[in-house]
């Protein structure tokens, strides 16, 4: 980048996208979109122009969305209702509480079980953590057990907000940012779908309940 | 929507050649000795007034960032460290530009290193990258045979490139 900004003058490249989001910017679009893709875009670039011109659209159609994780496994997914209009660079993403990040769009369709698409991620950090600080190396774990949980239902409603506490305790609290990208996802998840885990918890309760 | 004049890296998708000639017909290394012979104060001013953020996750300002590196080199020599490691799942934008644009890359890291007076380089590239590890060390080879880089270059900075690899871990 730097060398074409050098050639081509500042001017050009701040003309780009919006103030202090400016230049372009390598998209990498996955998931449940009909062309996957790799594609250089101007910062700035609403999220739905980015996938239907780029990536011929959600699979199913844009109403078949269910969420977006916009920058890469470590930022908080988005509901559809928010990728309607969403900008894709740093400051808007930053106005819905999730991130730019390195802007690999990771698309859920309806099909998706967003908790296990989530538990999923948490033990990739669990995997990946190195050890060396106490918060990353027990809460990374601790969630992943947690979600396995959450998946089946098999849980109580307090501890979603366990959950929500635990992930603010391992945020920030460590010395890469490792924990921070551990957290994020949780906190997505309960903030946009809360509902659907406590449906999974009250549902799971109904059935052992009916079973008894 | 970008038009295509607009594009930096206009090798993604590894339609054409991603070897020296091929790379300078497209535009890199040109008239790089003139943007060092602008100093180094020039460039780093240019870059914070082109308002380009780090493209990895965090997103702090290029600019401020080389500016913070000390502007004389006391008993300590300096060094530039490229993280392409590109672990995080679900991305793979660095990865296309080090298999089909590899130049832009090593092309950079001479300007960001004379930036930041630094005469040694190192590229970590991700241990599961084999293909793109082959091809950047092909890219730093042939600048290191054009005289681009190395010891008494054509741009008179003497700079050496390293590409070292990983071990297979998320960073």
């Amino acid at each position: 980048m730097a060398p074409t900004i050098l050639r081509r003058g500042a001017e050009w490249f701040a003309g780009i996208g919006r103030p202090n989001n400016s230049g372009t910017k390598v998209f990498c679009i996955s998931g449940h979109v009909n062309k996957p893709c790799n594609v250089e875009e101007e910062m700035g670039i609403p999220l739905r122009e980015l996938i239907e011109r780029h990536c011929g659209g959600v699979r199913g159609g844009w109403d078949n969305l269910l969420a977006v994780i916009p920058g890469g496994a470590s930022v908080p997914l988005i509901p559809k209702s928010i990728c309607d209009d969403v900008l894709m660079d740093f400051d808007s993403l930053k106005a819905v509480q999730t991130g730019l990040g390195t802007a690999a769009v990771i698309v859920m369709d309806k099909s998706t079980d967003v908790i296990k698409a989530i538990q999923r991620l948490a033990y990739f950090y669990k995997h990946e953590s190195c050890g060396q600080c106490t918060p990353c190396r027990e809460g990374t774990g601790w969630m992943w057990r947690v979600l396995t949980r959450m998946v089946k239902g098999d849980s109580r409603v307090p501890e979603i907000d366990l959950l929500q506490e635990v992930s603010k305790e391992i945020e920030g609290h460590t010395i890469c940012a490792l924990g921070d990208a551990a957290a994020w996802p949780v906190q997505g998840l309960i903030r946009h779908f809360r509902p659907e885990i406590e449906r999974r918890i009250a549902e799971r309760n109904g059935a052992r309940i009916a079973a008894e | 929507m970008l038009a295509d004049r607009d594009r930096i890296f206009t090798n993604l998708y590894g339609l054409h050649d991603p070897g020296l000639e091929a790379a300078k017909r497209r535009g890199a290394w040109d008239g790089t000795k003139a943007i060092l012979e602008r100093g180094q104060d020039a460039i780093i001013d240019e870059m914070k007034k082109s308002g380009l953020r780090g493209r990895g996750g965090a997103g702090f300002p290029t600019g401020l960032k080389w500016s913070f590196m000390p502007k004389e080199v006391k008993e300590r020599p300096h060094y530039l460290v490229v993280n392409a490691d590109e672990s995080e799942p679900g991305t793979c934008k660095d990865r296309g530009i080090m298999r089909h644009d590899p130049h832009t890359l090593v092309e950079g890291c001479l300007i960001a290193s004379f930036a930041m007076r630094a005469h040694a380089c190192y590229i970590y590239v991700r241990g599961e990258f084999i293909r793109e590890r082959e091809a950047l060390q092909r890219a730093v080879d042939e600048a290191y045979a054009a005289n681009l880089i190395g010891r008494n270059n054509v741009h008179g900075w003497d700079f050496d490139l390293y590409v070292h690899h990983g071990a297979g871990a998320y960073i």
